[in-house]
């Protein structure tokens, strides 16, 4: 099996989201549309920021549509 | 008619136990969350008209992942075929408490993008098309169909950057299998004995 990742709030993945991809290109609440950082491809990021979110969806969210390498994402995770 | 969108519901309990249920989707990505099942379907319906906006949403193909052993999820899609997959998840199920040398063993590079293992419990007749159009380019899936009363074989298709090491995997082209061949073909071709059952087939999305 891969490398467990923590647990993160929703909030705080939305927070790296708009880190790393810029603001959300559309929003209506805690409904977010983010296009990726390579700018091609979008995704919607529907979770309230209180939520918790496990590890395995913060990992497949930043490396497979933010676009993130594993080790950015690592990163931004821990930053 | 447009691609369907597959979404994959996952029950995936975090430690404060809320909520227990997320989705993600494929070919587009869209992320929800629930405290029943029932929750997460209305909450991902919203969040996928949301993310279409004026533009008609495809149809959904709706999967369940329920996780059997740590690290291990197994999925199941609900169609007209579910009961027949329900056989290949209690099967993979009792397969993954058995003693640990009768345990199936997975490869701990052939994940997916989340970095766990999702086995797709199949029948023969599913399309391996069918297969690709539920993973990105940094999945590895394994496919679980059943073979006999007692047994299933599993197979593992990696999309481009699913696995950090394709050596020793083949491509479709080399097994003379396309989209369009069956899971039952899929495993004829690629599962003649137990050391070649354990190579990824890499495919390309």
């Amino acid at each position: 099996m891969g490398e467990r990742w923590p647990e993160i709030k929703a909030g705080r993945l939305a927070a790296v989201l708009v880190r790393e991809c810029g603001p959300p290109i559309r929003q209506n609440g805690s409904h977010r549309v983010f296009r990726s950082v390579d700018g091609q491809s979008t995704f919607t990021f529907a979770i309230h920021d209180r939520k918790t979110v496990p590890g395995s969806l913060a990992r497949r969210i930043l490396v497979m549509d933010a676009r993130l390498t594993i080790e950015q994402a690592r990163k931004a995770v821990r930053g | 008619m447009s691609e369907p969108l597959h979404v994959i519901y996952r029950h995936e309990p975090t430690s404060d136990g809320e909520p227990t249920w997320h989705s993600y989707s494929y070919p587009t990505a869209v992320y929800a969350s629930g405290y029943a099942l029932e929750d997460l379907r209305e909450a991902f319906r919203e969040a996928v008209a949301f993310h279409y906006g004026e533009t008609p949403v495809p149809q959904l193909v709706e999967h369940l992942e329920h996780q059997a052993a740590p690290g291990v999820f197994l999925r199941v899609a609900v169609d007209r075929q579910t009961l027949d997959r329900d056989y290949v998840e209690s099967t993979m199920r009792a397969a993954l408490t058995r003693e640990s040398v009768h345990r199936p063993r997975f490869a701990a590079e052939q994940v997916s993008a989340s970095g766990d293992i999702v086995v797709v419990c199949a029948v023969a007749s599913d399309r391996l098309g069918w297969v690709f159009e539920q993973m990105g380019e940094h999945d590895a899936l394994h496919i679980a169909m059943a073979v006999s009363d007692f047994g299933v074989n599993i197979a593992t298709v990696a999309g481009p950057s699913g696995i950090p090491d394709p050596t020793g995997s083949l491509t479709l082209n080399e097994v003379g299998l396309s989209s369009e061949s069956t899971i039952g073909e899929f495993m004829v071709a690629v599962t003649p004995d137990r050391e070649s059952s354990r190579l990824p087939v890499l495919i390309t999305l």
